[in-house]
């Protein structure tokens, strides 16, 4: 009986940790999300100044999202997206726009595949 | 490397947590799904060391809620006969009373061979010495020599392999069909021992009678009606 109440005191840990991490990277992808959209905007209207400026904030949110990310998903996604921040930071200096957008693009594909793979669904599980 | 080191380190204490949780068994006593999951926990396990990219988190996330399934299907098997015998299996007898049961060895997909070599494993190496030969659900075979044939001369009749009549307050008809016997008459067996069906723990009995008792939390007492 002890080692039921054991491993269920265990479970329900590795339980709320699950959920934690999942909520997580539900709010950080969407915030992630949300920034990168302002990025492509700005590109798309040719307003280089303000993409820097949001380019920078996006950056620095990433910096402080992936510590809490790191625990709860493979090393190498994490490391694609900040390798991918900055080639586009490089491209807003040089203002190349269509190296820009496709580099923007593939950030928030990155990071939507990171939120469906933590969202319940039926495809995600199989 | 010394993230190596501490992941080895988190490994190796959640291995001997889960273990521990599980219960010390060896790999031959194990029930089908104890060994499933040992053999999973060692899969998990060797996936974090290899890649130090992949988060330990996420195995020990597996490890710990494997565990804790076994730990709660264990417990319901041990309440619940039905759901141990459809987990579990069941023992199966391929020798009754001298005779080979064909039927239950292709059950088994087992040839005269394997038991055989099964037979000789345990020292028996003439199959007319054996009375009765079961194959437990841990995969050993349980066997019980013929009379003329064990090491001992017994005065007693032969009797088949003691039977697993009451677990846990619980009846178990097939074994009281198995012995011949209907739930009357072993009710009046029990009323006859002056024993209480829920107060027992475990029972035992052969085809000759002789029983073994342990009541809830007491020492067992060994007893022969004839």
């Amino acid at each position: 009986m002890k080692h039921l109440v054991a491993s269920f005191l265990i479970f329900a840990l590795v339980l709320t940790v699950c959920f934690m991490g999942s909520g997580t990277i539900v709010c950080g992808t969407n915030e992630l999300t949300q920034k990168t959209d302002a990025v492509i905007q700005n590109v798309n209207d040719d307003n280089y100044s303000d993409a820097l400026k949001n380019l920078n904030g996006l950056v620095e949110f990433w910096d402080k999202t992936q510590n809490k990310f790191i625990p709860f998903i493979n090393m190498e996604r994490v490391d694609e997206i900040s390798e991918k921040l900055n080639s586009i930071q490089s491209f807003c200096n040089k203002e190349n726009k269509p190296h820009m957008l496709a580099e923007l693009s593939s950030v928030k594909f990155l990071i939507q595949d990171l939120k469906e793979a933590e969202e319940f669904s039926i495809f995600s599980l199989v | 490397m010394i993230k190596v080191l501490l992941r080895t380190l988190i490994s190796y204490i959640a291995i001997i947590v889960s273990i521990r949780l599980m219960g010390k068994r060896q790999i031959g006593d194990m029930q089908p799904t104890e060994l499933v999951v040992t053999l999973l926990i060692g899969e998990l396990i060797a996936i974090s060391l290899q890649d130090l990219g992949e988060p330990i988190l996420l195995s020990l996330s597996s490890i710990f809620i494997l565990v804790f399934l076994e730990v709660a299907v264990s417990f319901v098997c041990s309440k619940v006969p039905f759901i141990k015998r459809l987990l579990g299996g069941k023992p199966i007898v391929l020798i009754n009373k001298g005779v080979i049961d064909q039927k239950a060895m292709a059950e088994v997909r087992m040839s005269s061979e394997d038991l055989l070599n099964l037979l000789h494993s345990f020292g028996t190496f003439d199959i007319e010495d054996v009375y009765c030969a079961v194959l437990e659900v841990n995969g050993t075979l349980s066997v019980n020599l013929k009379k003329e044939a064990q090491p001992l001369t017994l005065k007693a009749p032969q009797n088949s392999l003691p039977l697993l009549v009451v677990s846990n307050g619980k009846l178990i008809t097939t074994s009281i069909k198995y012995l011949g016997l209907k739930k009357q008459d072993f009710m009046l067996l029990l009323k006859n021992k002056k024993a209480n069906l829920k107060d027992i723990y475990f029972m035992t009995l052969d085809s000759g009678g002789n029983t073994v008792i342990i009541n809830k939390t007491q020492t067992p007492k060994k007893e022969n009606v004839q």
